[in-house]
């Protein structure tokens, strides 16, 4: 498996780089675990900036795996980190509300899965 | 030159991401401006191709409120309109509660008019003792 991945910002200090790409890392071999991303190539990218109005940071995370599969989350805060947290929270609150319908959806009638 | 190679393979699945983050975008806003939700907001989209078939779920998180919808169509602009459809839904099937809330609160506001303006401004913000890094875990 291949990992690229880059993490920019426009305008905006960020610190914590390793903390972050740690986070991402977890999350791609989260999603292989459970069989989601068969693929060898996994893109990610994420980006902050500050618009122009507004005291937030703005942060953008994207991951490509191989043409198949697009999770991008977006979000803001007062500074990079929180705004970063708030959208890998926000992906893997997806990923928590898909495995709770996919156990819901293998329980049978009588509560059996 | 790796970089490269992937970003032409996946050039044509996500040449219009652009568009989607600009459409999310406006309906956050819309909804922002709509029900004076405060600043903070999220967004998470996924969106994945098999055997022909387009599946979306999108999880939009405006201040206190949350929602999540799916969708599936037949390609990806389909799937995601279907996904903030059903998620604005569920916002309309709240919409009546909000609202009254929101009377509630204007009437609560005009009858306590000696309460300090800051104390007033503070509680449309989310509280400032979240520790982010919960996030996180899961």
């Amino acid at each position: 498996m291949e990992i690229l991945g880059s993490i920019q910002g426009e305008n905006v200090a960020i610190e914590g780089r390793e903390k972050m790409q740690r986070q991402m890392r977890d999350f791609i071999s989260r999603l292989q675990k459970g069989d989601r991303w068969n693929s060898g190539n996994v893109l990610y990218k994420v980006h902050f900036w500050r618009p122009f109005f507004g005291a937030k940071v703005d942060s953008l995370i994207e991951f490509r795996a191989d043409g198949q599969e697009a999770w991008f989350a977006r979000a803001n805060g007062p500074d990079p980190w929180k705004a970063f947290c708030r959208a890998m929270g926000s992906l893997k609150q997806i990923v928590t509300e898909m495995e709770m319908r996919e156990e819901g959806a293998g329980v049978n009638e009588s509560g059996e899965t | 030159m790796k970089a490269e190679k992937l970003e032409v393979v996946g050039r044509e699945f996500h040449e219009r991401r652009h568009l989607t983050h600009k459409r999310m975008e406006r309906w956050i806003r819309l909804q922002q401006f709509v029900y004076g939700l405060p600043e903070e907001y999220a967004y998470a989209v996924r969106i994945s191709t098999r055997n022909g078939r387009t599946e979306s779920s999108a999880l939009v998180t405006v201040g206190w409120m949350s929602w999540f919808g799916r969708g599936l169509g037949s390609d990806r602009q389909h799937s995601l309109g279907l996904a903030l459809l059903n998620a604005s839904e569920a916002l309309s099937a709240n919409g009546t509660r909000l609202f009254l809330h929101n009377v509630a609160r204007w009437l609560l506001s005009c009858l306590n008019v000696f309460r300090p303006r800051r104390e007033a401004s503070r509680r449309s913000e989310l509280p400032a003792e979240i520790d982010h890094t919960d996030l996180l875990a899961g």
